[in-house]
């Protein structure tokens, strides 16, 4: 058990500090929620029997405690939290813990009074009744009684996940979003305005963008947005005051969007 | 110590040898049928997204299924300690996949969004502390932010994502640690099992309990620290406990300020209650860890808690209102609280003819009756103050834990009557939680925006507005804004979104008043949602401090939300045809 975590530390610390596509997210998701909190169980309680539930409960207990801690531990020592800092606390703490099991046995076997060091199954002072001397077996009837529920949860929930996923990127999807902005840029002799459209789910139309300034200042636009629905350009400006700019849908009379700076 | 919870007046009661004999029921079929109960309410969920009539059929039928099932499996009969934990963790995760289909594609409720954008930050600078105009309070509580930060980064997925998979191991760990905690004081499977399921009838559950917000981090490491407690000072020789004691106490410390503050107060109750070295010594461990987390590195989050408390006792408003729930809601869960109240009643008054009795009983069992009284207690609350409702609610999270135990344990040690009763009080408890809950009764289901609403108020014109102050504006902009405005500017914006700007957006005209308001607040741009003047606010609440909170029974008139355009001075930069931003003022 030793080796195969202080393995799969070093491994997946390496996919992480590496960022392998796809793997980082095991190995990720492993040292954040799994391994240190496994390594450590061992370490604190060896020698000392947990019951499955609260080993199953202290794992990733331990393992996202390693993370807060360990993160202000990287804090104070200046070191930028990055996915390298994160896997190499995670993983260090994991070997140290796998490699020093028998600290504990030893702090545990000196004071212990013997009360509770039976071979075999252990009643503990909690009152759960849990073996020591490793899992006990487990037929084949039963494992089916348990994987078959597990696999059919799996799939409801896989089910219950795409229909609520679907629906709302349906739903994001049926919102059309049409932005118009503008922005002085620069003053004086430089005025100018930056004026900014942007589409999202919205339906091919064309547009035709007109800006109006002081002293009769006119100029039109034919944005076309069809690509990546943006388009933004700049429009320098002769002479100060208000200045407006108004987006036309198709062949509306009516401003679909309108802006106006004062400009100086 | 050989008292326990087991040996308390409410002992489960004996099960028939007949029965002892028999076979335990298999549990599958159960968490089987409960899931199935998530898929229904995932229809539910999409016919409100698309306006298809039989959604909240589906809902109500989804939540029975969801949670019936269980809770008589529970109640029926025997039950090993994996299979009564496999129940109760079944219980949890379709609890939190309910949560997680509400909203599965991005964070909607603004708490969360606040914490979305502290991890992100944290992404960002790679350094812990960073201002947070969102909520300033968590800055220096980064233990949800580093968790989320963590996954995010070492496994290359997105913040929300990672949020949702850390939210989600989070809530599961407390329900864990609940019934590790039953467990360990001596309480069989099946107390500890019903201890989780009463404790997930409580208001906050399905959405605070399980969001992406910094109780949800703190909340399980509360549990645990105690579960380590009474391990270490159950098991002498196990130094490990102490280190898991110590531990939790230094996550709860990080994580969260008021769940830091509970277990302060609560483990030195516990070490006056139990008088044991051990307690003692936690005891001490947190209030050095709390008192030098808040003395030295947090002070300022003493004067933010103070201001519910302030507006509680001096009438004031604080912050956004859920809004008042209907009457029929209310005399629901009004029924379900009376009926707990009897059950403690019931409880108190056996420990009062015990102890009367000369028999000695576990000082966590009185720990926890006492916890169970402040449940009550906190209620008062609700009718006090602006801030009462939401105070109660706060508290409740921490004190129903205490109260689901006992409630558990005084329904386990009665016969079939009090059984049966008991399965009616829990059950109009859970249907009174999701009535009154949240999310609120009016949008049960997702669906089309609403103005001034919560999760439905967030949509994508909001956010792609929100998106454009970053993108052209920059950070940091003092933005005045309504609650919704609020919420998306700070998060997806970084914007310093200000308060108390209701009169600039009520007023009917724009004068030198408002000028004066807003260049007081250091306001420099204005959002404006003109939808604000389609629809009234559920809330009956549209701004932060609003001083109309809870009148708000028209919308706003649609010439105050277009003043804007003929003030003078001001400039519209920004219009999707809802919401317009105006700068006010000159370039600067």
């Amino acid at each position: 058990m030793t080796k195969t975590l202080v393995a799969l530390a070093v491994l997946a610390t390496a996919l992480v500090v590496a960022g392998v596509p796809g793997a980082e997210i095991v190995a990720g998701l492993a040292l954040a929620l799994v391994l240190p909190g496994l390594a450590l169980v061992r370490a604190l309680f060896a020698g000392r029997t947990l019951s499955r539930v609260e080993q199953v409960v202290l794992v990733p207990a331990l393992s996202l405690a390693v993370i807060v801690i360990g993160g202000l531990l990287i804090f104070v020592t200046g070191i930028a939290l990055t996915a390298a800092s994160w896997g190499v606390v995670a993983g260090a703490v994991t070997v140290a813990a796998a490699l020093a099991p028998g600290v504990s046995a030893r702090i545990a076997a000196r004071r212990h009074d013997g009360r509770f060091k039976e071979s075999g199954r252990t009643s503990d002072s909690s009152g759960v009744v849990t073996g020591s001397a490793g899992a006990p077996r487990v037929s084949r009837s039963a494992r089916v009684r348990w994987v078959a529920p597990v696999l059919a949860c799996v799939l409801l929930l896989g089910a219950a996940g795409w229909i609520s996923l679907s629906s709302a990127h349906r739903q994001e999807r049926a919102t059309a979003v049409t932005e118009l902005s503008m922005l002085q840029t620069g003053k004086g002799l430089d005025r100018a305005v930056s004026v900014d459209l942007t589409t999202h789910n919205a339906p091919d139309d064309t547009y035709r963008l007109v800006v109006r300034g002081s002293a009769n200042f006119s100029q039109t636009f034919r944005p076309d947005v069809r690509s990546d629905g943006e388009w933004s350009r700049d429009v320098a400006l002769p002479i100060g005051g208000r200045v407006t700019a108004d987006l036309y849908r198709g062949t509306d009379s009516a401003p679909y969007r309108t802006v106006f700076v004062d400009v100086i | 110590v050989t008292a326990t919870i087991a040996a308390t007046p409410e002992a489960e009661a004996p099960v028939s040898r007949a029965r002892q004999t028999r076979r335990p029921a298999p549990v599958g079929p159960v968490v089987v049928l409960s899931t199935l109960g998530v898929v229904l309410v995932a229809i539910g969920y999409a016919a409100g997204r698309t306006g298809t009539p039989g959604g909240m059929i589906w809902y109500w039928i989804g939540q029975a299924l969801v949670f019936v099932p269980i809770l008589f499996r529970v109640l029926r009969g025997r039950l090993t300690e994996t299979r009564a934990f496999a129940l109760v963790m079944a219980l949890v995760v379709n609890g939190y996949a309910l949560k997680w289909a509400y909203s599965p594609d991005q964070l909607r409720f603004s708490d969360e969004l606040q914490h979305w954008t502290a991890t992100g930050t944290l992404m960002r600078t790679g350094s812990l502390f960073q201002p947070n105009d969102a909520l300033p309070a968590a800055v220096h509580f980064p233990g949800l932010a580093e968790m989320g930060a963590a996954v995010a980064q070492m496994t290359g997925m997105s913040v929300t994502t990672s949020a949702f998979v850390v939210a989600g191991v989070l809530h599961a760990m407390a329900v864990g640690a609940i019934f590790l905690l039953v467990r360990a004081c001596g309480g069989g499977p099946r107390l500890a099992a019903l201890s989780c399921v009463i404790y997930a009838t409580g208001l906050h559950f399905l959405f605070f309990d399980s969001m992406y917000v910094y109780q949800t981090a703190a909340l399980p490491f509360l549990i645990l620290g105690f579960w380590a407690v009474r391990r270490w000072h159950m098991n002498r020789a196990t130094a490990g406990f102490a280190v898991l004691a110590v531990a939790s106490i230094v996550v709860v410390t990080v994580s969260h300020h008021v769940t830091a503050l509970v277990m302060l107060v609560a483990l030195a109750g516990l070490a006056i209650v139990e008088r044991s070295r051990r307690a003692l010594i936690a005891a001490a461990v947190a209030f050095v860890c709390v008192a030098g987390w808040i003395g030295l590195v947090a002070p300022e989050v003493l004067s933010y808690l103070v201001q519910p408390f302030q507006s509680v006792f001096g009438g004031g408003s604080h912050g956004g209102s859920a809004g008042g729930s209907a009457t029929w809601i209310l005399a629901i869960q009004g029924v379900g609280l009376l009926g707990l109240a009897i059950v403690f009643l019931v409880a108190v008054r056996k420990q009062l003819r015990r102890r009367g009795r000369g028999r000695v009983t576990d000082s966590w069992w009185i720990a926890a009756l006492v916890g169970a009284g402040l449940f009550f207690l906190g209620g008062g609350l609700r009718v006090v103050g602006s801030s009462g409702p939401e105070l109660a609610a706060r508290a409740a999270t921490f004190t129903y834990i205490p109260l689901a135990i006992v409630a558990a344990a005084v329904l386990l040690g009665g016969r079939r009557r009090r059984m049966a009763i008991g399965t009616a009080l829990i059950l109009v408890l859970a249907i009174g939680a999701r009535l009154g809950g949240w999310p609120p009764s009016w949008e049960l289901l997702p669906g089309t925006y609403i103005a001034g609403g919560a999760e439905r108020a967030v949509e994508p014109q909001g956010v792609a507005a929100a998106q454009w102050t970053e993108q052209h504006l920059g950070p940091g902009n003092r933005i005045a804004a309504d609650l919704t405005g609020w919420s998306l500017t700070s998060s997806y914006g970084r914007q310093n979104p200000v308060g108390q700007v209701a009169d600039l957006y009520d007023a009917p005209r724009w004068t030198s008043a408002q000028a004066e308001q807003a260049d007081r607040l250091g306001v420099t741009y204005l959002w404006v949602d003109t939808r604000l003047a389609t629809s009234t606010p559920p809330t009956a609440t549209l701004f932060y401090g609003d001083p109309r909170s809870g009148e708000r029974v028209t919308p706003i008139p649609m010439d105050h939300l277009t003043k804007f355009d003929d003030a003078p001075g001001l400039s519209r930069v920004y219009d999707d045809g809802a919401i317009r931003i105006y700068r006010l003022g000159e370039l600067r």
